[in-house]
């Protein structure tokens, strides 16, 4: 009885920790797919008119780009991750089945936000609409293949 | 005394000859004008009426059809609607066209399968249809002979849709829209006749028939394995797009973004890159003014 608790005991601790990492990943991505969104929206904001801070687009341009240059897949993807794991993600299996056209995904739309900041420094907002455009796009392309729907 | 009439006629036969050319000058300029401005509308109205987007599958070939449209009765394949005689629509005229798009009614007297949003390009108007019809005329042929539907058992037999057409000719209520406000009106125009939004956003009865056109709901997915549903648009706050501002809605249909810097997902993204972007500033913010109005409920 006492060697059953033991090994229970341990067995728990250690499905804990490994699921706990891969929640801790989940969550870590998420956030910077928020933060991702959110230099969006502000750069949107100011675009829209809806407020009239213009000199906040160009720092929040490039901190999008950076915010998505400086992902590492490998990590921030870890197998294991996917909405079949029973884990609260969104994250479908094709982006460990075809990893590299993830990472294509991933470096066009990179491509696109350096794009966006070469615009916002050029200060054109029509140009900047069309960046930010172009690059909502790529966000599309990726997010219709790679995440699952949402309700 | 004839020397001078014989003056006299040539100076009037050159007068007239010169005032012919200017009227045929002003009259080439007048034509080439109005055919140019109409074949610019015609392609802002064939993109954001969903011509293009569901009649082309391959950029490169625009309009040739081949897009695949997955229902629980089985895949509609696009036809080729590019003035090809032999696999388009190069034998149509404007009559024939009309007919097609108001009616669902092919120049044969065969009826169209509703995934053809015919019920609601019945309220298109006429120089508008007009527009489309002279744009896809001028646009490079394709001869590409598209296949036929793969459809499930009995929903194969296109003579059934006669009967589906006398129950939806009961059940479909098209409400009139009545309103003072000219931009509400152009707004309910485009959301409901050009932009068809009802054709995904209206919830649908038995036979797949919308019951009101005005209720932009959303509908749920109609078989677990077709991602086909489609989101509230109604002005309602928390299930609806009521929280948005008339900018939000503006914003989303030129790029996609939504209010929270999220990118839109599924059939969408292609409607708006490939149609409602193409609208001006002005109509959208009319689409956004009817959408969040007392009318959208």
């Amino acid at each position: 009885m006492k060697y059953i608790t033991i090994i229970s005991l341990t067995l728990s601790i250690l499905i804990n920790n490994v699921f706990g990492q891969e929640e801790d990943i989940i969550k870590y991505r998420k956030n910077i797919m928020k933060a991702v969104g959110n230099h969006i929206s502000i750069i949107a904001a100011n675009l829209k008119g809806k407020v009239d801070i213009n000199s906040d687009i160009l720092p929040h341009s490039n901190a999008l780009y950076l915010s998505l240059a400086a992902i590492d897949i490998d990590k921030t993807f870890p197998e294991g991750t996917s909405n079949t794991s029973g884990l609260k993600t969104k994250s479908l299996p094709i982006i460990w089945s075809d990893k590299k056209a993830f990472r294509e995904s991933m470096k066009v739309s990179t491509e696109k936000a350096k794009a966006l900041v070469i615009a916002a420094e050029g200060g054109n907002r029509q140009d900047i609409g069309k960046a930010l455009g172009a690059l909502g796009k790529t966000c599309g392309n990726c997010h219709n293949k790679f995440r699952e729907k949402k309700n | 005394m004839v020397t001078v009439i014989t003056n006299l006629e040539k100076r009037k036969t050159n007068f007239l000859l010169k005032l012919n050319y200017t009227l045929l000058i002003f009259l080439i300029y007048f034509v080439t004008n109005n055919i140019a401005f109409s074949k610019e509308r015609g392609q802002i109205l064939a993109h954001a009426a969903g011509c293009f987007g569901c009649h082309t599958a391959n950029k490169d070939l625009p309009y040739s059809g081949g897009y695949k449209i997955n229902t629980k009765y089985g895949t509609f394949i696009s036809p080729n609607i590019t003035f090809d005689k032999k696999n388009g629509i190069g034998k149509w005229n404007l009559e024939e066209f009309t007919r097609a798009l108001k009616h669902g009614i092919s120049p044969k007297g065969v009826p169209y399968y509703p995934v053809f949003p015919y019920n609601w390009y019945k309220e298109l108007k006429n120089n508008d249809i007009n527009d489309i019809y002279n744009y896809l005329r001028s646009i490079p042929i394709q001869s590409i002979k598209q296949s036929n539907h793969k459809l499930k058992f009995p929903y194969n037999f296109r003579a059934l849709l006669w009967m589906r057409s006398k129950i939806e000719y009961i059940f479909f209520s098209n409400n009139q829209f009545n309103t003072n406000n000219e931009i509400e009106k152009q707004g309910s125009y485009i959301v409901k006749s050009i932009g068809h939004c009802g054709a995904c956003h209206s919830p649908r009865t038995f036979l797949s028939i919308v019951k009101n056109k005005n209720d932009l709901s959303g509908r749920p997915k109609s078989h677990k394995k077709i991602n086909d549903e489609a989101p509230n648009i109604s002005n309602n706050k928390t299930k609806g797009i009521g929280s948005w501002d008339e900018n939000d809605i503006v914003f989303f249909l030129q790029t996609g973004f939504k209010p929270d810097g999220d990118y839109v997902e599924g059939h969408m993204t292609g409607i708006i890159e490939d149609g409602t972007s193409y609208l001006s500033e002005n109509e959208l913010k009319a689409v956004s003014k009817y959408l969040l109005s007392q009318h959208n409920k």
